[in-house]
């Protein structure tokens, strides 16, 4: 029995999964959608056991559905048979989302992955969940329209997953994170029903399901369409870098540029330690010797743009920095960026396991948890670089560990958990864009208390009545908050292994 | 049916813990609760079915946490709009909503009927600027969602369930916003087209340009057939910026055939008048019809043309506004006297040919004599069980708002 079977049993008595006849149960999934779209021998499922963070438990049977009324099929046999459920994208979520923590069945959405509808007219397009976000992005490219939330992991990750995580990425700055960007839903609730909130018009009256389904991570059921939002491309970009010789500098920068009101379309940031890993994997052309760099991303007409950037470059004199590079062309532009969203793959290089950490402050708390982060890497004697959206105030604190070593991992999640409480404690919250999921599930109580929590179950259970949809996550068992997952939380190791994260 | 027509008395709990009291002996009473603000938009949707107690969020006033630096503010839920706006102006800050103007009116109420104006073409409505909340459910469980930083994934969005839930979820206490810095100059102009197509097309030009609008209305005060259509534009920031944006969108529209295009003086206040419209039809002394009908973009020039025929099957004062970057449109009139019995079978036609796409006509303000023939907001297709099913989680008695949603 592996630790987390462990800990379900002891926290999930409520529900109770039907022993499994695994022969029947993949004879029965095939006559839904067919046998080419099954997966059941072990060393199948052993690809599908994990995301992008550590936890890790297998499926009894993966499925590839091809449309809502297969998804319909497959959840209305869990229903009659008792048995768990949980869907994925492309399995880069970063908190243990799509991991099927009781078993049962995995419900994978990749070969959903059609665009049906361009309606650039209305600046719509109508596509399945399993789509992959960049590929969003480049279709709609010929129309002058682009679909805003850029996760890092945008090469990869599902439209799906971001619905389900309400992502976010560097350029929702101004523009809003996913749920500012979906305007339709088709839904196979868990009573195995298709239902419809919204479209391609807003304000659908009634209750705003769009806004509750996006960011419930899978809980409240499968997402088999999504109507989104698309934006025109901007008519001009300007990207700098403002380079500072200290992070509290850079950090008074960015607050300064909030406060001032001239939000750019970016404001990234990276401290030494990342930037060093960044130029060692991609030679994207940051300065190695800086404390700490912005980047910055202006957008809009030519005229409005230098203004702007001058602004921005104002303040950050004012703040400190030592010097001011502006990207000439395109290829400097995007050799920043495919450093920027590469930055994590670089902490995989240079460290044996990384562990990376989401939570957000006001911004104007930058300064002082920054600092206090460096405090937790000296605490803990493990090296934590920075990157990550400054000007929403998200961090992204990546702890460096080897896995091999005793005591590390553990040492890295104790670093983690620090770093959230006092995130909570500075007035922000668990997570910006990576969810709760399993990883985060016993913080919750660091913000929401036994009644907020009781009222979240309500709403959860009302859509999943029998608790089979994506069991155990994102709210915690009542009286369980606050414990350490540490027993749960595995060797990264592994995860480095894996396909999709080669991608970066 | 304003406050004052009811002989309950209004009870004005002065903080949460006396609103969840109240709420927990009326839950065991099986009272049936009616929530207001001020009372300013009680002739918004259904008629309420019969209730026994009256609270209002009033005397949750306060403010409870405002800084500048981060940009967002926390009050409760009571606070006048106008009050508010006051105290983010004092540091140049503003919150990004420009509903119709209405005395004494709260934060909470304007959330609840998810009002706004023109400018949401560029600041978005209520659910984008909405970051948190606190609230009280009708069993008197105090709940939040949400914080106050503006990225946040934690948990459930239930903050945007109340957006819109006409009190029939339970009763907002405190909210949190992201806010904007007040612009340093807006401005506006209008351009007048031959056809309310032409105005349309020019209005989803000006959407897929390089420009970025804050407002983009059509105006139709003549809705007779082949009337013309006024196209009303702006663009707010730096004012350099705002110029360019002018000229730009004024150049759209003449390519897209208008018969004049002007600026106008004072951008704020021409925004303010056009929020405000249908002000001058809800009256006291009149009876208003007032329909909302969302949309595509290149749905709205047949919305539009649906919504003129049932104002002058209304007959008396009527006119279509859109907000026309947004796919809404609006009908604002007051018919005089009221021609009922055409009217109810054309709304409902009008309601059927609406619900494509994702669209929907929402009947915000009519006679009484129509309800009955009517509901305001319609079926709500497929959603509708998981809509109950969510009532029945957060309100199991149905005792808030009694009747207002169908559900
Ligand atoms: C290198 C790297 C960089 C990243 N950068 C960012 C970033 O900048 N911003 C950001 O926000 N995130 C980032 N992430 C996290 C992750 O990529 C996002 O959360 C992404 O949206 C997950 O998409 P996915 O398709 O991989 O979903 P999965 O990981 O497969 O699933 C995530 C969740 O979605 C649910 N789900 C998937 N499909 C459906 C569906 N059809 N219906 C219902 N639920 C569904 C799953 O059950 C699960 O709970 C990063 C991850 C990596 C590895």
């Amino acid at each position: 029995m592996s630790v987390s079977e462990k800990d379900a049993a002891q926290v999930g008595p409520e529900v109770k999964a039907t022993p499994i006849d695994r022969e029947k149960l993949v004879r029965d999934m095939a006559g839904i959608v067919g046998p080419e779209g099954v997966l059941h021998k072990t060393y199948d499922l052993k690809l599908y056991e994990y995301d992008g963070s550590v936890d890790k438990h297998l499926p009894e049977v993966v499925v590839f559905p091809r449309s809502a009324e297969q998804v319909a099929r497959i959840v209305k046999y869990c229903n009659r048979e008792q048995l768990f459920y949980t869907a994925r994208g492309a399995g880069t979520g970063l908190s243990g989302g799509s991991i099927p923590l009781r078993g049962g069945i995995l419900v994978a959405f990749t070969r959903m992955n059609k665009i049906l509808e361009i309606d650039a007219e209305n600046l719509r397009a109508v596509v399945e969940p399993g789509l992959v976000n960049l590929h969003l992005s480049q279709a709609v490219a010929p129309y002058g329209l682009y679909f805003v939330p850029d996760p890092s992991s945008q090469k990869a990750c599902t439209i799906g997953g971001n619905v389900a995580e309400n992502s976010g990425g560097p350029h929702t700055l101004v523009y809003g994170v996913t749920t500012n960007h979906v305007t339709g839903l088709e839904v196979v609730t868990p009573d195995g029903e298709i239902r419809h909130y919204g479209g391609k018009a807003t304000d659908a009256p009634g209750y705003d399901m769009v806004g509750l389904f996006v960011g419930s991570e899978g809980t409240l059921g499968l997402v088999t369409k999504v109507t989104v939002k698309l934006t025109p491309l901007p008519p001009a970009v300007k990207t700098f870098l403002a380079i500072f010789d200290s992070v509290e500098k850079c950090s008074n920068a960015v607050s300064g540029i909030i406060r001032n009101g001239v939000i750019p379309a970016a404001l990234e940031m990276m401290d030494n330690l990342m930037i060093g890993a960044v130029e060692a994997s991609s030679h994207a052309g940051y300065p190695l010797d800086a404390a700490a760099v912005l980047l910055v991303e202006c957008e809009g007409l030519p005229d409005a743009l230098e203004q702007q950037a001058g602004t921005i470059e104002d303040i950050c004199r004012r703040e400190g920095a030592t010097q001011f590079r502006t990207a000439k062309d395109a290829a400097e532009r995007e050799a920043l960026w495919k450093g920027r969203k590469g930055a994590f793959g670089a902490v995989g290089r240079m460290s044996p396991d990384y562990y990376v950490v989401d939570g957000v402050v006001p911004r104007s708390k930058l300064p002082k948890v920054l600092a206090a982060v460096g405090d937790i890497s000296r605490k803990y004697n493990l090296p934590i670089a920075n990157v990550f959206h400054a000007g929403d105030g998200n961090l992204h604190p990546l702890v460096m560990f080897d896995g091999n070593k005793p005591g590390d991992l553990q040492k890295a999640v104790k670093a983690g958990e620090d770093i959230i409480r006092m995130c909570a404690e500075e007035g922000g919250t668990l997570s910006g864009e990576h969810g709760i999921g399993v990883e985060k599930r016993d913080m919750m109580c660091f913000i929401f208390n036994e009644d907020d929590l009781a009222i979240m179950r309500r709403v959860r259970q009302a859509f999943d009545t029998k608790g089979l949809c994506n069991p155990e996550k994102v709210i915690p068992t009542p009286g369980r908050c606050g414990e350490t997952r540490i027993a749960t939380a595995r060797k990264a190791q592994e995860i480095y292994e894996r396909d999709a994260m080669q991608a970066w | 049916m304003t406050i004052q027509d009811s002989n309950l008395q209004v009870m004005n709990p002065g903080t949460e813990q006396a609103v969840s009291r109240l709420f927990e002996e009326f839950s065991r009473d099986k009272l049936k609760t009616r929530l207001i603000g001020s009372g300013s938009k009680s002739n918004l949707g259904n008629p309420l079915g019969s209730y026994q107690r009256l609270v209002s969020s009033v005397q949750l006033a306060g403010l409870v946490d405002y800084q500048p630096e981060d940009l967002t503010i926390t009050v409760q839920a009571g606070m006048p709009f106008a009050k508010l706006q006051s105290i983010l102006g004092e540091q140049g800050q503003m919150l990004p909503l420009d509903p119709p103007e209405l005395e004494g009116q709260t934060i909470g109420g304007l959330l609840a009927t998810n009002r706004n104006g023109p400018r949401r073409l560029l600041y978005g409505a209520a659910r984008d600027l909405l970051i948190g909340c606190r609230f009280v459910l009708s069993d008197g469980s105090i709940g939040h969602s949400g914080g106050r930083v503006v990225k946040n994934v934690a948990g459930y969005d239930l903050h945007k369930l109340f957006i819109g839930s006409f009190g029939t979820l339970g009763m907002l206490t405190e909210v949190t916003f992201k806010v904007a810095p007040r612009p340093q100059y807006v401005g506006a102009g209008q351009a007048e087209f031959g056809s309310v197509e032409q105005a349309y097309q020019a209005a989803r030009q000006c959407v897929r340009s390089n420009l970025t609008p804050s407002a983009l209305e059509t105006v139709q005060e003549d809705i007779s057939p082949n009337a013309s259509c006024i196209l009303l534009f702006a663009a707010e920031g730096m004012r350099v910026a705002v110029d360019g944006q002018l000229a730009g969108l004024s150049e759209i529209c003449r390519k897209a055939g208008a018969v004049s295009t002007k600026l106008l003086e004072d951008g704020p206040a021409v925004l303010q008048a056009e929020a405000n419209l249908e002000n001058r039809y809800n009256t006291l002394e009149g009876q208003p019809l007032q329909i909302r009908v969302s949309t595509t973009l290149t749905g709205l020039p047949r919305a539009h043309a649906l919504l003129a025929e049932i104002g002058r099957a209304a007959g008396g004062d009527a006119r279509v506004v859109s907000r026309a970057g947004s796919g809404i449109t609006y009908l604002l009139a007051r018919p005089a006297p009221p021609k009922l019995e055409k009217l109810a079978p054309l709304i409902k036609k009008g309601r059927e040919a609406s619900q494509v796409d994702g669209g929907s006509l929402v009947v915000e303000r009519a006679p009484v004599e129509i309800w009955p023939q009517l509901d305001a907001w319609g079926d709500f297709g497929d959603a509708n069980a998981s809509m109950q099913a969510l009532k029945n989680a957060l309100d199991p008695r149905h005792l808030l708002n009694p009747d207002l949603f169908k559900l």
